[in-house]
Parts: structure tokens; sequence; C-alpha cells
């Protein structure tokens, strides 16, 4: 009996039943989109784990998808953002129009997967930057490399995203979240489609549209009123357990 | 005025050896005698003086060096920084004694024996054997740290009983150690005389007339009658420092113990001076060859062994070094001062954070391995034209961009650089003109920026101008 509720408080044993009560598990760093807050596990992107997103083609909004997290956790401490060989330059104006600040991002430019995955790793037990977003080469990225950086990422507490094309969707992947980002032909960049494939504490989820923002410069009003309805429910919990204590 | 005389007696043999515990018999020659000697050759039974012929037959395998007194000299200038922790007034007395003023420390590092003994300790950190003489006179001092004999003095001495605790304790020292002639001392001694103490009973005057007047010269600055004036070492003003093997090194482990000994060496000319390395070069040449030099760069001024062996190695592993090294220099081409940077990102009230933390152990070892263009920082700056609107920078001091005022259209995240030319048929416009023009003293063009997306679904920033169309960007 005793062993089974030590392994009951460990964190990486999930239970059907939080999900369904959730709020008190709300670690995750908020998406900015409360439909996406909804069917993650800790409401949010994780603070320590691996996520993969599955993207074919440029410009369908897959970093403006993860910026409002980045915003947040970059405003939490003086902790880096790193970014490992980004295809194209980081554009300082917009990057700053959606509040990210500027003068935490480090860009690294490495010359081979090796050296690519080496100042990953460096990066991540650095402890001086609390998310990493990633662009390796798909030919020699191996399963082990993949494992490594999970299980890293989970030791030294820091976001990795890793962005790779669709078709290694039906390959499998020891990252904790998978997410695949439809590129849609009529485009326009106000919505988003997107299919989790895989997450912590659930099946997959298809077609999620999201509202996309142009300057999220401030939260929108209804994502605040959401996050806050959140938190006073969260404090009445709180309440009640005391009463009853 | 309070001299202390370190007496290193075995200096000329352990600059060679580096680490005293060495199992072998070894001598240093000086004109074909044995000159110094160590534990091991005693042992074998070879005496100092003897020749070659004789103590290679006590000991075959003998290792033997040759005196050479340019290097003991050049040896002894290099190991004064140990002594500037103590006092700034060092002055070196070949061949083998270092002399400290030490008057103006005692009350810093409270009381005489605590100076004595981290002396001793830093010494034999470096692997020398020391023995220390103090006195109120560089050369009572001396002759003192020669004899081995050390004088009682309470903690905080004054000039008085230094002097009267020093003249009691010459009184029984025997005056081989004085530096006289040796013909002087044999006269001396045949005249009965063989201590100090006899020496300076007789009366001077009568002294002066059967002896050079170079003797009483001497008694005087050695008693303190006459003043002793010494040639204090400068510090030198840049670090450069080499160490020439004797057998060339072949493999990676022998050589770090050479770049250990070269970085604590460093060290200890950075911290008197309270600077940090930011640039070093180091060579390292093989035994026919022009050496390879590899460079490390620092984020910010280093002060530790530890870091600067770290990143150094990193850097080496890009380099192909010389099969067969023979001599390994280490030379310090940037260091700044530690006030600049370390504890300063905050402004006088703590409150705001003026400058983020560079992660500096993080960029140098990127730096080390990779090599220093393989990372940036971003800056924003204030200007309309969209590839003038950021830098990069790798740069140390680094500074803060100030973010664009007002930017009126839409931005990409992705930034073409250069910009891509296109053709018009595979995109679809959504949004625009957006109109940015340059005045001619800032590249005079003048272009119309569109929202469009791409066939694939891809939204893009595209311009048109005389040249045609092109893309600049992704709206990701």
């Amino acid at each position: 009996m005793s062993g089974l509720q030590t392994l009951l408080s460990k964190d990486f044993i999930w239970r059907a039943r939080d999900l369904a009560v959730g709020i008190e598990s709300a670690s995750g760093i908020p998406t900015g989109f409360d439909s996406l807050d909804r069917l993650l596990h800790d409401r949010g992107w994780p603070r320590d784990a691996l996520l993969e997103m599955l993207v074919d083609n440029q410009g369908c909004g897959e970093l403006r998808l993860i910026m409002p997290g980045l915003r947040h956790l970059l405003h939490q401490d003086t902790r880096w953002l790193a970014w490992i060989n980004p295809p194209f330059v980081p554009y300082a104006p917009a990057l700053h129009s959606l509040g990210i600040d500027v003068n935490r991002v480090l860009l690294v430019h490495p010359n081979s997967h090796k050296e690519a995955l080496w100042a990953l790793e460096k990066i991540l037990e650095s402890g001086s930057c609390s998310a990493v977003l990633a662009w390796l080469n798909e030919q020699e990225l191996q399963g082990k490399q993949l494992r490594r950086i999970q299980s890293r990422a989970k030791e030294n507490r820091v976001w990795v995203t890793i962005f790779r094309p669709s078709r290694v969707a039906r390959v499998s992947s020891p990252a904790e979240f998978r997410f695949h980002i439809h590129s849609s032909r009529s485009n326009t960049g106000d919505r988003m489609v997107l299919s989790v494939l895989k997450r912590k504490g659930g099946w997959a989820v298809n077609d999620v549209s999201l509202r996309l923002q142009w300057h999220p410069n401030a939260l929108s009003t209804d994502y605040m009123a959401g996050r806050w309805n959140l938190w006073r429910r969260l404090e009445q919990t709180k309440e009640i357990t005391r009463r009853i204590a | 005025m309070l001299w202390l005389c370190a007496h290193l007696p075995q200096m000329g043999l352990e600059m060679y050896e580096g680490s005293p515990a060495c199992r072998q018999a070894s001598v240093v020659i000086d004109e074909r005698k044995i000159h110094l000697m160590n534990g091991v050759a005693k042992e074998a039974g070879i005496a100092l003086g003897s020749s070659l012929a004789t103590a290679s037959s006590l000991a075959p395998d003998l290792v033997c060096y040759k005196r050479d007194e340019q290097a003991e000299k050049e040896y002894l200038e290099k190991i004064v920084p140990v002594a500037y922790r103590f006092t700034p007034r060092v002055s070196v007395s070949l061949p083998y004694d270092l002399m400290l003023e030490i008057s103006g420390s005692i009350k810093l590092f409270d009381g005489v024996d605590r100076i004595l003994n981290l002396l001793k300790h830093a010494l034999r950190r470096i692997g020398h054997e020391s023995f220390i003489g103090i006195a109120h006179t560089p050369s009572a001092a001396r002759v003192l740290a020669h004899a081995k004999i050390s004088t009682p003095l309470p903690e905080y001495p004054d000039t008085e009983t230094v002097r009267n605790n020093t003249l009691t304790c010459l009184r029984e020292t025997s005056l081989k150690y004085a530096e006289l002639a040796p013909s002087d001392i044999e006269r001396l001694s045949n005249m009965g005389i063989r201590s100090f103490g006899e020496l300076l009973n007789l009366p001077r005057n009568e002294l002066g007339k059967r002896f050079e007047k170079t003797l009483l010269e001497y008694l005087a600055r050695l008693v303190g009658s006459t003043f002793d004036p010494q040639k204090y070492t400068a510090p030198e003003e840049q670090f450069r420092s080499d160490i020439h093997l004797l057998d060339p090194v072949k493999d990676r482990p022998s050589l770090d113990v050479h770049m250990e000994q070269l970085s604590l060496e460093l060290v200890r000319w950075l911290q008197p001076r309270q600077l940090g390395v930011v640039e070093a070069i180091w060579t390292f040449s093989p035994f026919d060859d022009e050496g390879i030099s590899v460079p490390v760069r620092f984020s910010h001024p280093r002060t530790r062994v530890s870091q600067i062996l770290e990143f150094s190695e990193l850097a080496l592993e890009s380099f192909d070094l010389p099969k067969e090294v023979i001599s390994i220099c280490l030379e310090a081409t940037r260091v700044d001062s530690l006030l600049n940077t370390g504890a300063t990102h905050r402004d006088l009230l703590g409150t705001h954070e003026v400058k983020p933390v560079l992660p500096g152990d993080l960029l140098d070892r990127l730096t080390a391995r990779l090599g220093i263009a393989s990372w940036q920082l971003l800056r924003n700056l204030d200007d309309h034209r969209p590839e003038c609107a950021w830098s990069p920078s790798n740069d140390r001091e680094y500074e803060c961009g100030s973010p664009p005022f007002f930017t009126p259209g839409q931005r990409p995240l992705w930034l073409f650089e250069p910009p891509l030319p296109v053709r018009r048929k595979h995109f679809e416009l959504l949004k625009g003109p957006e109109r940015i023009q340059s005045g001619w003293w800032e590249g005079n063009f003048s272009r119309d920026y569109f929202v469009a997306r791409h066939e694939s679904g891809s939204l893009c920033w595209l311009y048109s101008n005389e040249e045609g169309w092109f893309q600049h960007g992704y709206f990701s």
C-alpha cells in the first residue's frame, strides 16, 4: 500500500481524475489561448519538457503560437531564450512588438549537427536559459538524441521546442508533446488549425482552431478574464479546504 | 624597516624538476662540479662540490642539469608575483633570495608569524622549499635565512626590539654565512674569529687597518648604522610567459600540466592588479617549426585558473596541435579591470535592472568550442528601414538597443537577409502597400511592402521596387 502511495506521489504518474479537476495543477506556462490551455495537462506549455512542433511551411503562425508563452516565461525571471540554428533571422522589432525582451535572446549558429547537439546540451546544462527553440538536421537526428534532449530538459527544467517536418509524425518520438500545424491554402494569418498528436494526460485531439493575434502586446481581455476566473476558483477551493481542515 | 629574506636553497634544481617528489637522483652542475642536488642524490652519497664523474659512479641513473645563471635570474623574477601579495617592496637578491620589506604589512596580515607562514605556504605551492630570516637590515636578514635561524619576535615588533633580537641571534652565527670574500673569511678564521659576535666586538678602526674597506662597509650595513638601499622590482606591464621543455610533450594530459602552470602564473599576475583576462593566446611550438597559436576569448574578465583552463581546452579541440610540443607560451593580449563588471548590473538603489546579466560561462563555452561567430545577441535599433532596425552583436561590451518608437505596419518574425528575388505570380497580395523610403544619404531606396500569401499558404512579406519583386520575410 505504501509502495502505491509513493508511486502516486511521483510527478510522472498521471491519473485521469487530475485532468477532470485540473485547476490545482495550473503549473504550466499560459499559452495565451484559452482553448489550448484547456487541452494541456498543466494548463499551459510545459516548463521542463521537449515539445515537437511539426510544420511543413514557414509562415503559418508557428512562432506566433508560442510567443505569448515565451513572453510569459521571460517576464518571470532573468533567464534567456535561445534559438539554435534558426532558418532565417529572428526579426527583433517583430519580437519586440510581441512583447519578447529582445535583449535576452541568444542565437546560436552551429556548423554541424554534432555541434548543434553539443550547443543544445550546454545551453540546457548552463541554467541560464529558460526556453530553447531548435531546428535540427532531420537526416542526422536520431531517436536516442531526442531522448537525451528530453531527459536533459527535464533535469534542468527548460522548455525545449523542436521544429520538424510533418512527415515524421508516424515515427515515434520521446517528446512529451507533439503538435501538428496544418497549413491552409486560404491562410490570412488570423487563424490557425492544429492537431495535438501527443500530450501528457490525454488522447490526441484533432483540428483545434485558434485565433492568432498580430500585436498581442497586451493580453486579450477574454483571455485575461478566463485566467482570472481560473485563479478565483483555485483560491475558493483553497479556502474550502482550509475550512474543512 | 623590517626585512624578510626568503632563501630558496634548492631553487636552481627545483626550477627544472617541477615536482619535489622526484624519485630519481638529480643534480645541477656548475663548472663540472656538483652545485645542487636532491634528496635521492644525497642518499646515494654524492657530496656538493664533487665532480660529475664521481657522482655518476655513485648514482648511475643520475639526471644532470647544467646551471644557467641567466635562466635562474629570469626564473627568480618570475616568482616575484608570489611576494607582491604581501608587500609592494620586493627585491631580488641573486642567486636564490627574495627580499621583502614588510613593516607596512604586519597589521594587515595580523602579525609577523602569519606573513611568514603564508609566504612559506605560497612558495611550497609552486614547488619551493624556503627558509626565512627576519631582521632590521637586508644583509642581516640574508645571513639569518642562510643560517636557517629564526629570530624570536613578538607579534607586532618595533624597530628597537627587532634590532636587539637580530644582534643577539647574529652573535652565535658562524661567519661562513657572511657575504665577504672567501679569503677574508679564512683570514678571520685563522685569527680565531669564527662568529659574527666575535667580529662585531673588535674595534672598527683597527679592523679597517688590517682589512679592505668593504669589510667595514658590510658590517655597517649589517648592523644598520648605514643605509642599504635596495632596488625594488617593478611588476611587468604585460603578461607573457613560456615554458621550454627538455623533453617534447606528445600527449594531452602532460600538456595540461604545463598549461595549468602557465594559467597559474597568469592568475598570479592578474590578482594584485585587480584585473581579469579577456583575451589570451596560447602558442604551442614544435622543435623545428612555427608554433600554432590558439586564441581564447572570454565574455567578461576571468580570474580563475579552472575557468581559464576549461575554456582553453575547449578552444584547443578545434586545432591540430603539433605532434611534439617543445615550448608552450601564454600571452594575455587583453585584460580588463574587475571593477567594470561583475556585481555592477544593478543601479545604485538596486531596484532597477539596468542590463540583463550575460550568461558569460555559456557564451565562453560556445566561443571556445564553436568560434566567436557561432553566437549572436539581438538588438533593436530605432530606424524605419527594415534591415537597419535590428543588429546582431557578439561583443561582451554589449549595450541594449532602444526599441523602435513607432512601428506602423506589420513586421514578420522571420527576416530574409538579404531579400530573395521572387516571381509575383506565385503570390496573392492580401494587404498593402506600405511605402518605406530612405533618404539619399542612407542608401536611397523606395519600396512598397505587401503582406502576401504564397501558393502553399505561407504568409510572406513582399516588396516591389524598380528591380522587381522580393521576399523579405515570413509571418510565422
